[in-house]
């Protein structure tokens, strides 16, 4: 089980990234008291528009940033490990795929692949029963001696993938899982999602298309400028915006949030 | 220490899986370092070959005659002057000697030779006091003849001509030595060496002096080359995050990335170390100074210092460079920052290169980059001792310790790994 508690990121911008933003404030908060709980066998979503604070919260979780207030908690086997205190261990625990996270372009899936299963600690058996069961799964056996600065965007992603869950983790946290694929490699990507939540993993992905969210997730946690605004299963979700598809479900929350917050619609 | 090895491993991997790398880490430096020297060689010895044709003019005041010491006969020095060049073309030797037009003249000339030198119309004057042979003849070891030879250091050849000249005064001080009953004063006359020219020319003996810098701008960079890629390039292209969550300890990939650096930076420096060693050689041409540059003179313990500065020099500046480019979002801006270091290095190892004293103040030996240019030196002009040289070794392995534990940090801190 993944607790999301209160995580809260404030960046620091530049003078340059103030005038990308469009902004004179230099603090920006990304995320701004995000809370929510992922159950084992959930695939859980966090809808939103582009800035709306998805990786940073992502990043959060898995350890890359240090959130400025808030946590998160792995619950397994009755441990509850903190990623911010421990998170050398939270690490061994979980798996993070984000766009910013690359594959050494001088080297080989098989040879990535094994890299990294040592650096999870793994034995040279264990390894081997994941390559094949990830390589299968993705066909990378055809590119697995194909170095990454010779491979398509979707070799890459696939690549990505597979490394990503090379030790098998009970955690998993894509981010935009399917940005950049053909509609072939995203069916894999989602179906495989599926398939590991079938086997009882805890996964949250992101994304900014509602299609994708509505077919895929469980329940699905509607973000806006860094805030949670609401929580549920799509249904839920309708219910209370009263609303017939999620789109529409979306542009009303997205216009009660710029109430709440002050601001005009656009 | 598992994750540390699998690091390391990988970098390695890296590197030694990339012909573009093994050929500019491991082939170029050694390969430039023999051509530059061997060509310096090459200059040196079609220099040697002109000075060798060259026709100098040499005036010699109140040449010694024919006398007799101890009853025994001493050769007038013309006539010593002779035979020397007889011997020379007897062997066959090419020599400036055998070509020069002698002008043998009277203390009264000496003072228009003495403008005719500083004019440079002659290359050298050799005076003999007037009273030689008496004073030869007095035997007293407290006052010895002063014999004085005069040359132009702004004359080219004119120093040449003095070198030249040494082998035939040494001669006929030997032939003066024979006639004394006993044999081991050797020393006969002293000689006074005056040059009228005024500048401080860099002569070609002292291009050992550009040794400890050459070597020193190698190794360095040696050490960014290898450390801007593989700590700025990683964060440029956004692979260290990939490790970045991964379990292992930033300490572990922070040590791992400094070994594997450093690993590979050293081979890179043996490499550039072999290269110098067979070009050692060649030094003796450009020197024309067998003592002070002649490879063989060198002692084991002096090849094991040289080697062990070399090796901690090499890791204080991976140090530096590892703590820069981590500091740097991109390799350019690396590459940026790491110049003026480069620089500032190099400025220090400029900065006493026509110095030829090397201090023995121990406090000196302690300043980082500093004393390795000192330990070069001295060790170049077998002027090292051990305690300096491993006050030097000392200092520095402390200065590599610092910059580990502050890369450690540097990897700690998520706003200098992970930031756009
Ligand atoms: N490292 C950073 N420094 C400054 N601002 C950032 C940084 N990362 C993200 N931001 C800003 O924080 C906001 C949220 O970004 P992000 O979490 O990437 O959103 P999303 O993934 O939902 O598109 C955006 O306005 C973005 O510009
Ligand atoms: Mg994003």
């Amino acid at each position: 089980m993944l607790i999301v508690e209160n995580i809260t990121k404030t960046y620091r911008l530049s003078k340059k990234q103030m005038w990308i933003e469009n902004s004179n404030n230099p603090l920006k908060v990304a995320a701004n008291n995000v809370s929510f709980t992922v159950k084992p066998g959930e695939i859980f979503g966090l809808l939103g528009p582009n800035g709306a604070g998805k990786t940073t919260t992502l990043r959060c979780i898995s350890t890359l940033i240090k959130p400025d207030k808030g946590d998160a908690f792995i619950e397994l086997n009755n441990e509850r490990i903190s990623v911010v205190n421990e998170d050398d261990k939270a690490r061994g625990k979980l798996s993070f795929l984000t766009s910013e996270l690359k594959l050494e372009d001088h080297f080989t899936p098989n040879y990535l692949f094994n890299f990294f299963g040592q650096l999870y600690g793994l034995d040279e058996d264990t390894i081997a029963k994941n390559k094949k069961k990830l390589f299968d799964t993705f066909g990378i056996n055809d590119f697995a001696e194909v170095k990454v600065s010779q491979m398509s965007t979707g070799m890459k992603q696939k690549t990505s993938i597979a490394i990503s869950l090379v030790h098998d983790p009970d955690i998993i946290i894509f981010d935009e899982p399917t940005n950049g694929l053909d509609v072939l490699t995203a069916r894999t990507v989602t179906d495989y999602l599926q398939e590991l939540r079938n086997e009882g993993k805890t996964i949250v992905i992101s994304t900014h298309i509602m299609s994708l969210a509505a077919k895929l997730c469980d329940r699905i946690g509607i973000i806006i400028d860094g805030k949670i605004r609401m929580v549920g299963t799509t249904e839920e979700i309708l219910e209370e915006t009263n609303t017939r598809d999620l789109d529409d479900a979306f542009f009303e929350i997205f216009k009660r949030s710029k109430e709440e917050d002050g601001g005009i619609v656009a | 220490m598992r994750n540390i090895w699998t690091i390391v491993k990988k970098e390695l991997a890296r590197v030694f899986t990339d012909k573009t790398m093994i050929f500019s880490l491991f082939i170029l430096p050694p390969l430039t370092m023999y051509l530059i020297y061997g060509l310096m060689g090459m200059s040196a010895k079609n220099e040697a070959k002109k000075i060798n044709a060259y026709t100098p003019i040499v005036y010699v005041v109140n040449a010694p005659d024919t006398f007799t010491n101890n009853g025994k006969q001493v050769k007038s020095f013309s006539g010593v002057v002779e035979d020397y060049k007889n011997l020379m073309k007897l062997n066959e030797t090419e020599s400036l000697v055998a070509n020069a037009g002698i002008h043998y003249i009277n203390e009264s000339e000496f003072e228009s030779a003495k403008t005719k030198l500083q004019t440079q119309e002659i290359d050298l004057i050799i005076y003999f006091p007037a009273d030689f042979i008496q004073v030869v003849k007095n035997d007293d070891a407290t006052n010895k003849p002063q014999v004085e030879i005069l040359y132009n250091i702004d004359k080219s050849y004119s120093e040449s001509t003095y070198y030249g000249f040494v082998g035939v005064m040494s001669q006929y001080e030997n032939s003066i030595a024979a006639t004394k009953i006993e044999l081991e004063k050797l020393n006969i006359f002293n000689e006074k060496v005056t040059d009228l020219g005024d500048t401080e020319k860099a002569q070609g003996r002292f291009l050992g002096m550009f040794i400890p810098m050459i070597l020193i701008i190698y190794l360095f960079t040696g050490a960014m080359s290898v450390g801007m890629e593989s700590v700025a390039g990683e964060k440029e292209r956004g692979t260290i995050a990939t490790l970045l969550v991964t379990p292992i300890k930033r300490s572990e990939l922070a040590v791992g990335k400094i070994i594997s650096i450093s690993v590979i930076a050293v081979l890179s420096s043996i490499a550039s170390f072999i290269g110098l060693v067979a070009v050692m050689p060649q030094f003796n041409e450009i020197s024309g100074d067998e003592n002070l540059f002649g490879g063989l003179k060198y002692q084991i313990s002096d090849y094991l210092m040289l080697f062990g500065i070399m090796f901690v020099s090499v890791l204080l500046f991976v140090g530096l460079v590892v703590v820069v480019s981590t500091f740097s979002k991109t390799t350019k801006q690396a590459g940026a920052l790491v110049t003026p270091l480069m620089l500032i290095v190099m400025g220090i190892s400029f900065f006493n290169m026509f110095n030829m004293e090397v201090s023995q103040n121990p406090i000196e030996y302690l300043l980082p980059v500093y004393n390795i240019v000192l330990v070069l030196k001295a060790i170049f002009q077998f002027n090292i001792t051990f305690v300096n040289w491993l006050l030097a070794v000392f200092s520095t392995c402390i200065y590599i310790g610092l910059l580990v534990l502050i890369i450690q940090r540097m990897f700690k801190s998520e706003k200098i790994m992970f930031s756009r």
